[in-house]
């Protein structure tokens, strides 16, 4: 665990984001007030805030979905803005908050749309192409319904299936915003534990936005915590389970508890 | 030089449109030998083959004929070509016509027809004159084309003749200009106006037209009913008249108040008559016009 | 200050004051004069002719905003108007049957044929989407069917009885012109009785803007909700159209631009839009009057609201920042026994045979000149044939070009509404063609091919540069295109009901009666469909991972703004070529995506050649019925397509259990 969390900066420096006093605005109003940070490689990373506090502003910044109203963003060394579409989908993968619903398609179809920054518009469809979808669909336990239409599944089994197409994708980074929203618990510990392995095993850069503060102490490894379109913390999930931190992040006293399988304990409101 | 550049880029648009353009170059004149499966894509056309004693073999809106032409009447085995505007092309061919007679509203069947016949376009309304005597001119091209030029010039002087009795009829209505409609619906309808045939054919007889406005060159201005007041008092007659409208005007107590309403009566509705047609069609309306005129003075 | 809609609201009523005031000043006085005092035209045509009048334009312009405000929020889509669902339509077809068949019914007086005209289309549109629960898309759907079917019957009697139905012209461009308070008294009755049932509404519907979910939740019966909101939006317009005719533009329009002005809430927004109805078809009427003073050319309200409105709409939409489109209505899930259909090319042949079938006996199958059914005969291949397979051929052609087109568009928006007729590339196709014919004055094939290409080129251009900064959003290229489309009805409505006979030219052209193919042009355009399928093929992939939205897409890195760019290109250089051929009308491009969707084919390489080919063979065989089955009447072959399309995706629709 200690020798996992230890190693932030073994990828910043190749496949890291470094941002440099990137600010968001909408009409005037301030979404996130300038920050700077670096974001690493083989860690999960945990965006953790009250609603509104600027964490899905965050990630899709990161993921290039929105551009910053000022500041610069850079990923791999090179500015974020630089990178051609399908180079920077290798590279990071992204899953919004609320995906597409209506989709006629089959989940394998889906997922195999993953491996579009791979072979490109044109490019053949390869067996190693196949091998990693059955792989995405393997790991995602989503085999089963492979061949069903997505707007047939339950919210729960669409987000894996979202998830595998992630997987598939082969990016050496993920980005994903509440990914457990929609599943039930063992689900969400199965989906959490699989995130946490694609980090440490395969030294993925992982940023998650989760709600769940204890699901954040039991998975993540490092969090950044907003408050109000600030960045108040960032640090390791032990020093991040303390009343301090969490009050400064929610704004409310908690108290925490020692857990068996939490090292860093779980957190309860007085 | 400038035909080498062109030769040089070739475009494909310019390509294409010479391909399209083909069937008008090679479209041949008159044929040397005197025509005699003749097809006419118009009735005024149609109305002038049958006063020079030539009956076309196939019309276009054939069935429709007694509707809206009914003088002279039309031999029951002419074909119907379809409508004029997009007359079925394939029965045509099957017929192997030796001349179709177009104008310019039909003219868009050209390219394909003169794959098949000569065409020989001759219009009557289009811009710049006035219909009748654009009219005259078609009788005598078709009397040349028929070999038919005595019978031409001979029915042009009978109607000459016709005209100037007419005006002598038309003499004691000189005074009350004429109001001529034909009515769309309980609020619309057209007022034939300068330059149609209409308006030729009341100038022959010496009458004015209560319509003093000028309409486009077939003829007829499309106006609200109320727009009738600028017409003050004058004697009107409609050549159509939906059967319901007559109901509902008779109601309406602005068209009640118009000057020729309130002083005439309802108006009289007069036979089939052609509204765009050739010589016979004006000949009729200068006697329809004044069997209305003379009723409605007894 | 008022912000927003209120703004728009104020200067809008202070401009129809200030012009109403200018126009009336100089004829009031009449009204002080003494009635008995002899016999004053002018005093009677103010007292029947131009007060009613303007009554006549706030009380339709109220109507039809309140009418389409009321779709656009039942229906989520804010491309819905009165004219989606048929009301238009139907009342056209009744009053063009009613006057060719039983002028006698006339005697009820001709609203009451239009009401019952709009009316039938209604039932039917709620009859063909009860069983989807009244889904937002069942409605659209069945309201375009039922609406183009009823469009293309109406045409089509037109085409065939034009002297009969000139009055049909007058009314499909929404003259306002009154003799009476008669038809005023009789629609503000009407209108009233249905002001406590819509207010009664409008707070359920604003719950809708939560989504439906949310909207059940919250206790409200959707389906029945929506089906009250339309029915009352139905009952609107039709009143309007029965008392004046079609004016089309206010109900897409005045709800729009109220959304543009800022306006959130539905109870706001329906009140505005009725008020921005009123008064723009009375600021319009009112220049109209003023202008029938200085020309003698007949000016029709609705058309010319269009003809005004429309560039508006065009100039503001590049300075829109708020997101036109509501939340997605998403598609009910496939049954299953569309599964069996989803894998593999086997319904691409099956389609594709299909279609040699059908073109086979389109070329073998005819009438003899006594009207007999035969078998082309020997003797006549040399004389009828080089007449009839560039005609064959070229709807083949066609159909393949706007199937693909259509699905490629409806893939790019994602709105199941999406046609490349509506895209606005036909209509600049078809505006060129009108100005060649009007400028010209004697068309030819070459001429009207040359720049119906020049008028899509041009149009195409136009749409994307005024997309540019947004980045190529589908849904404001369709508004744009919507917009174009609306101007060139309006043109074709001023030169039709001023009676004009080249408008039936156009009319002629534009339902692809005038259908005249060259075998050279034929060639060429057989060709540009195998570069266009091809080229769409290679972009497959795009299609496929559009259906997963712009956000994944991008996630994907998939070039949003070039494939946006490209595909539109492609849909616009299809449409070009396809248009000159067929006209602009024929709807293919919208049902031949449609009837794939429904037969639930999916993967984007099976269903774009699916589409295409149903595509061809609905075109081939409305030409061959076109050609046949009125024999010696051609029949228009783009209004046939719609009549053979229509009622199969009807059929399709109603085998979907809910």
């Amino acid at each position: 665990m200690t020798a996992q969390a230890a190693t932030p900066d073994r990828a910043s420096a190749e496949k890291g984001f470094v941002l440099e006093d990137v600010r968001f605005a909408v009409d005037g109003a301030t979404i996130l007030h300038p920050l700077s940070a670096r974001i690493g490689g083989g860690q999960v990373l945990g965006l953790v805030g009250a609603n509104g506090s600027g964490k899905s502003t965050l990630l899709r910044i990161l993921a290039r979905q929105t551009a910053p109203s000022s500041g610069r963003v850079s990923f791999g060394g090179r500015a974020l803005a630089d990178w051609g579409a399908r180079d920077l989908a290798r590279e990071i993968a992204y899953l919004p908050q609320y995906p597409q619903t209506g989709i006629g398609l089959t989940a394998r179809e889906v997922v195999a749309l993953g491996r579009y920054p791979w072979h490109g518009p044109f490019g053949r469809f390869t067996a190693n192409d196949a091998a990693r979808t059955d792989e995405a669909l393997r790991v995602t336990e989503t085999t089963d319904f492979a061949d069903r239409t997505l707007d047939t599944l339950s919210g729960g089994e669409r987000q894996r299936v979202w998830l595998a197409m992630l997987v598939a994708q082969d990016a050496g980074c993920l980005l994903l915003d509440e990914p457990t929203s929609a599943l039930d618990i063992s689900h969400q510990i199965e989906v959490l534990s699989l995130i946490r392995r694609l980090a440490h095993e395969s030294g993925r850069c992982i940023v998650i936005v989760l709600h769940d503060v204890n699901m954040a102490s039991r998975f993540c490894d490092r969090v950044m915590g907003l408050r109000g379109g600030r960045l108040v913390v960032s640090e390791g999930i032990h020093d991040f389970m303390t009343p301090q931190s969490l009050r400064t992040v929610y704004g409310l006293d908690m108290q925490i508890l020692p857990h068996a399988t939490h090292p860093a304990g779980v957190a309860i409101p007085n | 030089m400038q035909r080498n550049g062109h030769a040089v880029l070739p475009h494909r648009r310019a390509v294409l449109g010479g391909l399209l353009a083909a069937p008008f170059v090679m479209r041949s004149g008159p044929a040397l030998a005197r025509p005699s499966r003749i097809a006419s894509l118009d009735y005024a056309l149609a109305q002038h083959m049958l006063v020079l004693g030539s009956p076309p073999m196939a019309l276009a809106d054939a069935h429709e004929w007694d509707k809206w032409v009914a003088e002279p009447p039309l031999p029951a085995d002419i074909i119907d070509l379809g409508t004029s505007l997009s007359p079925n092309i394939e029965l045509l061919a099957a017929l192997r016509p030796d001349l179709v007679l177009t104008t310019d509203f039909v003219g868009m069947a050209e390219p394909q027809i003169s794959r098949m016949a000569p065409v020989e376009r001759l219009t009557i309304y289009s811009d710049g004159g006035t219909p009748l005597p654009k009219a005259f001119e078609t009788v005598r091209r078709l009397g040349t084309i028929l070999g038919l030029e005595e019978r031409a010039e001979a029915y042009l002087a009978e109607t000459e003749s016709f005209f100037a009795a007419c005006a002598e009829r038309a003499r004691p209505f000189r005074e009350k200009p004429i109001l001529l409609l034909s009515f769309l619906d309980p609020r619309h309808a057209r007022v034939y106006a300068r330059p149609g045939m209409q308006q030729d054919v009341l100038d022959r007889l010496g009458l004015q037209n209560a319509w003093t406005g000028e309409g486009f060159y077939w003829g007829f201005a499309t106006v609200g009913l109320e727009e009738l007041a600028k017409a003050g008092d004058a004697v009107a007659m409609a050549d159509y008249m939906p059967p319901d409208i007559k109901a509902t005007l008779e109601q309406s107590p602005l068209w009640l108040s118009l000057p020729f309403r309130r002083n005439r009566g309802p108006i009289p509705v007069l036979p089939t008559v052609a509204a765009f047609g050739g010589v016979p069609a004006a000949r009729r309306w200068a006697t329809l016009i004044l069997d209305a005129l003379e009723r409605q003075a007894a | 200050m008022p912000r927003g809609a209120g703004r728009l609201v104020l200067v809008m009523g202070l401009l129809a004051l200030a012009l109403g005031a200018y126009f009336l000043a100089p004829r009031l006085p009449l009204l002080m004069q003494p009635p008995t005092e002899g016999y004053d035209p002018a005093r009677m045509v103010l007292v029947y002719a131009t007060l009613p009048r303007l009554v006549m334009a706030v009380l339709c312009g109220a109507a039809l905003g309140a009418s389409g405000a009321l779709l656009q929020q039942a229906l989520r889509n804010p491309l819905a108007s009165p004219t989606t669902l048929g009301i238009d339509a139907g009342a056209r077809l009744a009053l063009g049957a009613v006057t060719l068949f039983y002028p006698a019914l006339f005697g009820w007086g001709r609203d009451v044929v239009a009401l019952a005209g709009s009316g039938v289309a209604a039932a039917l549109v709620f009859g063909l989407s009860r069983r989807q629960d009244f889904s937002p898309v069942a409605l659209i759907l069945s309201g375009l069917l039922v609406s183009l079917y009823c469009g293309a019957l109406a045409a089509a009697l037109t085409l065939v009885e034009s002297r009969y139905l000139a009055s049909l012209f007058v009314w499909g461009s929404g003259s306002l012109s009154q003799q009476s308070w008669t038809p005023t008294f009789d629609l503000a009755i009407r209108l009233a009785v249905l002001v406590v049932p819509i207010a009664l509404l409008a707070r359920p519907l604003s719950l809708l803007d939560l989504g439906e979910d949310a909207a059940r939740g919250l206790g409200l019966n959707v389906a029945y909700l929506r089906l009250g909101a339309v029915a009352l939006a139905v009952l609107l317009a039709a009143f309007t159209a029965s008392s004046v005719g079609v004016i089309g533009f206010v109900g897409l329009v005045a709800p729009i631009l109220v959304r543009l002005a800022g306006a959130r809430s539905f109870g706001r927004s329906l009140a505005a839009a009725t008020a921005v109805g009123a008064l723009l078809l009375l600021l319009t009427d009112l220049l109209v009057q003023m202008a029938a003073g200085l020309s003698a050319d007949f000016l029709p309200t609705g058309a010319v609201t269009a003809l005004l409105g429309s560039p508006i709409l065009l100039w503001l939409l590049p300075r829109v920042t708020v997101r036109l489109r509501k939340e997605a209505a998403a598609m009910p899930a496939m049954r299953s026994y569309a599964l069996a259909m989803r894998r593999g090319v086997l319904p691409v042949f099956i389609i594709g045979a299909l279609l040699i079938v059908l073109t086979l006996i389109a070329l073998a199958v005819e009438r003899a000149p006594n009207a007999e059914w035969q078998l082309l005969s020997a003797a006549d291949v040399s004389h009828i044939l080089p007449f009839r397979w560039p005609r064959v051929l070229a709807a083949v052609g066609a159909g393949l070009l706007l199937g693909s087109a259509g699905f490629l568009l409806q893939r790019l928006t994602g709105n199941e509404m999406a046609s490349p007729e509506i895209l606005g590339v036909s209509s600049g196709a078809t505006f060129a063609m009108a100005v060649a014919l009007f400028v010209s004055g004697v068309p030819s094939l070459a001429t009207v091919t040359a720049s119906a290409a020049l008028g899509a080129a041009l149009v195409l251009g136009l749409i994307l540069f005024l997309s540019r900064r947004s980045g190529f959003q589908p849904e404001r290229m369709l508004l744009a295109g919507i917009a174009l489309s609306a101007l060139l009805d309006a043109v074709i409505g001023v030169l039709s009901a001023a009676g004009d006979p080249r408008a039936l030219q156009l009319l002629s052209w534009l339902t692809g009666a005038g259908f005249a193919a060259e075998p050279m042009s034929t060639l060429v355009s057989l060709a540009l469909v195998a570069l266009g399928i091809i080229a769409a093929l290679c972009l497959v992939r795009w299609l496929d991972i559009f259906q997963l939205g712009a956000v994944t897409a991008q996630e994907l890195g998939v070039p949003l703004g070039l494939a946006r760019v490209l595909l539109l290109a492609l849909v616009a250089g299809t449409t070009a070529v396809a248009t000159p051929l067929v006209g602009p009308l024929t709807f293919v491009g919208f049902i031949a995506p449609n009837l794939v969707r429904l037969l639930g084919l999916r993967h984007s390489g099976t269903a774009l050649l699916s589409s295409a080919l149903t595509g061809a063979a609905i075109l081939v065989t409305a030409d061959w019925v076109a050609r046949t089955v009125a024999f010696p009447f051609q029949l228009p072959t783009g209004l046939v397509a719609s009549l053979v399309g229509a009622p199969l995706l009807l059929w399709l629709l109603q085998r979907r259990p809910a």
